[in-house]
């Protein structure tokens, strides 16, 4: 039987959380939940899952500092990465997709099933 | 730490601190220091750390550094330089001397030791004694080197005081016109600022001495100003056309001035007007004094050096002003990006939420509606109690005071957030006073208050390691003086460097859930009450709020009014 696409999900607020899980289940996804990055990065590995989200809950520095490593690492995996909330622009993250705060959720689930369905053939530009 | 702050232009009141690496100066993103400043090159200039000091260095902007004014392709920057590339102004904090010595550590005050004492005075003078060696009344021969040397000293002391006690530019021109009027036998006077947007010479304080017309025109040549603003050189002229220099002076002519004296107000970094005075000495005066000239070569230096000290003055008049105005835009600024961060997080919420209630309507599906109303109803909670806040916060508002039960108002913040304390799985225990009598205080803005700090010790438990139980107790006691509600969580307490920030508004460590505004809110509803709000905290052990209202009991006459 075909293994239920994944899509870890890191660092991210209650509500998100929530209204996430309840989407993406619905749509037959499987959501994991870490608090961390470095926890993340280990399940990105063990796991190898489809997509992962990462939530930047606090803005400014900080999470610039947070981000930019972690997209890093995650670019070595492989996997498609989504950032919810703003990066500064001169962080050029090659591969991450960033979605602004406040975002809509239609675009962002949108994202995420292409992505997942993309995954296998990760040259074909984004719609 | 060095800094770099901006004092003018689009970024007034960003501070940059600066590091041991090189930092880029410019309009592109990729600069350490990025200016949004269409004057600005891309990358305009750096700022480089080499044996311990910092230099500035231009990388061949189009419209060049200046520093202090003068322009640069690379200097050495010394705490208190003004930089300025295009329209923006940056002021220049260095590092704290090497060579500064710790007063605190190196000085000792020795305790009186009457049996040896190594040093002893030898002469006392009292203030009074000291100012007087400045007298002008003390009996010199008039001309002498000596009366000359003094009185230029008293001109120069008196000046000093007169620029260090105010920080109003007109104020302190006046007075500066004053001092010279004073001392000097001149007819007319006045002085010239720079404006600092337009550069053009701006009369600030004229001056006629009574025996001119008062309402005559001061009529000063240009040849003059620019050759005092152009040179930074102070002149004596002494019936101008006969001097080549002022050649066509004519203008000096026709406003009939014999002797003048011009001075630039040089400043620490560039000229910030100039002071002028003049007079006329009619055939009549000549004949009578024998003397063609009341204005000397002493009055002169004198001037330039009135001129400098005037200047200092009105920079530093001037840079306090930018100084206020950045830090006041800087606090607005901040103001803003925490609001509207914690309201951006609020419509994320709302999003979310009506995004689920959207989807169970066309998968006609309750439970998920249900789900998505809650999280929409959450957040409604959140905006309410942020304008409230706001509201609270910003104006000046009268208690709404009748008498009302504090164990009643605390029981209701307790039923408020309980749900959220048994989503969180913490345990709220609560242990009310037996007496409790009826008081004088605005309900409303007391269980504000306790829900603020009720709602900051359930935020401190969110993030508990796994395993340990979250507790809040809340507890009321009443002495018959005061009355009190304890707030204690076994969170994990609050750093002692992070307690003095704790009423500053707008300072959150909450990150995303705080506004920084729920603990100086609930502080001003307890001053308003008379009451205050303190806070005791151990690192690991938690936390503990105490809100304490004086009490006041309702008189038969105020509780009959409450009635109504």
């Amino acid at each position: 039987m075909e293994r239920k696409p994944s899509v870890l999900i890191v660092d991210a607020a209650e509500e998100t959380r929530e209204v996430l899980g309840t989407v993406l289940q619905r749509r037959g996804m499987e959501t994991l939940w870490v608090g961390a990055t470095e926890e993340a990065l280990r399940l990105a590995q063990t796991r190898q899952p489809d997509v992962i989200i990462l939530d930047l809950q606090v803005e400014g520095t900080s999470a610039d500092q947070l981000c930019r490593p972690f997209a890093q690492k995650v670019r070595e995996t492989q996997t498609p990465l989504v950032v919810l909330g703003s990066v500064r622009r001169s962080d050029k993250m090659v591969h991450g997709e960033c979605f602004p705060k406040p975002y809509h959720y239609a675009p962002l689930i949108r994202k995420i099933e292409e992505l997942i369905q993309g995954n296998s053939d990760a040259d074909r530009p984004p719609v | 730490m060095p800094s770099l702050f901006v004092i003018r232009g689009n970024d007034q009141g960003t501070r940059f601190d600066l590091s041991e690496e090189r930092m880029g100066i410019g309009r592109d993103p990729a600069n350490a220091i990025q200016v949004h400043d269409s004057e600005v090159s891309r990358h305009h200039a750096e700022v480089r750390f080499h044996e311990r000091r910092h230099v500035l260095v231009d990388l061949g902007s189009s419209n060049g550094t200046y520093v202090n004014g003068r322009r640069i392709t690379q200097a050495e920057l010394a705490t208190g330089d003004h930089i300025q590339i295009g329209r923006t102004v940056l002021l220049y904090t260095g590092l704290t001397a090497e060579t500064a010595e710790d007063a605190a550590f190196s000085v000792d005050i020795s305790a009186p030791t009457p049996a040896e004492e190594p040093s002893h005075i030898v002469h006392v003078i009292t203030q009074e004694e000291g100012s007087r060696l400045l007298d002008p009344a003390a009996v010199l021969p008039p001309d002498s080197w000596l009366a000359r040397a003094r009185s230029n000293l008293q001109v120069m002391y008196r000046t000093a005081l007169a620029v260090s006690r105010t920080l109003d530019i007109d104020q302190l021109l006046q007075r500066i016109m004053d001092l010279i009027f004073e001392w000097i036998e001149a007819d007319r006077g006045c002085i010239m600022l720079v404006d600092p947007e337009t550069k053009a010479l701006t009369p600030k304080v004229r001056r006629t001495r009574h025996k001119a017309r008062p309402d005559e025109k001061i009529t000063i040549s240009r040849t003059i100003l620019d050759y005092v603003m152009n040179r930074r050189e102070g002149v004596l002229t002494s019936d101008a056309s006969q001097d080549r220099r002022w050649d066509p002076a004519a203008s000096i002519l026709q406003a009939g001035v014999r002797e003048a004296i011009c001075t630039p107000m040089q400043g620490r970094y560039d000229v910030v007007g100039v002071l002028y005075v003049d007079t006329t000495i009619s055939p009549q005066q000549i004949l009578q004094t024998g003397q063609e000239t009341k204005f000397k070569e002493d009055h002169l230096k004198l001037m330039i050096a009135i001129g400098h000290q005037a200047a200092l003055a009105v920079e530093d008049t001037r840079y306090y002003s930018a100084m206020v105005q950045a830090e006041r835009l800087a606090a607005i600024g901040q103001t803003i990006a925490v609001l509207s961060h914690h309201i951006k997080n609020i419509l994320q919420g709302i999003r979310g939420g009506s995004y689920l209630i959207e989807m169970g309507l066309t998968e006609h599906d309750e439970s998920i509606i249900r789900r998505g109303w809650n999280i929409v109803e959450k957040n409604q909670a959140k905006i309410s109690a942020l304008v409230m806040d706001m509201l609270t916060f910003s104006k000046e508002r009268e208690p709404d005071l009748r008498p009302a039960n504090l164990n009643q108002v605390v029981s209701d913040v307790v039923e408020l957030v309980q749900p959220r304390a048994a989503e969180m799985h913490v345990e709220i225990h609560v242990q009310l006073a037996e007496t409790m009598p009826e008081m004088v205080f605005d309900p409303e803005g007391i269980h504000h208050a306790v829900l603020n700090v009720a709602t900051n010790a359930l935020d401190a438990l969110a993030d508990r390691p796994e395993g340990k139980t979250g507790k809040v107790e809340i507890h009321t006691d009443y002495d018959g003086r005061l009355a009190r509600v304890h707030v204690r969580d076994n969170g994990p307490g609050i750093p002692p460097e992070e307690i003095e920030n704790l009423f500053r508004p707008f300072v959150s460590t909450k990150g995303a859930r705080g506004t920084g505004l729920g603990l100086p809110v609930s502080q001003k509803i307890l001053l308003e009450h008379g009451g205050r709000i303190y806070v005791q905290s151990e690192p690991g052990q938690g936390t503990c709020f105490t809100l304490e209202l004086p009490v006041v009991l309702p008189t038969a006459a105020s509780s009959q009014t409450a009635a109504h």
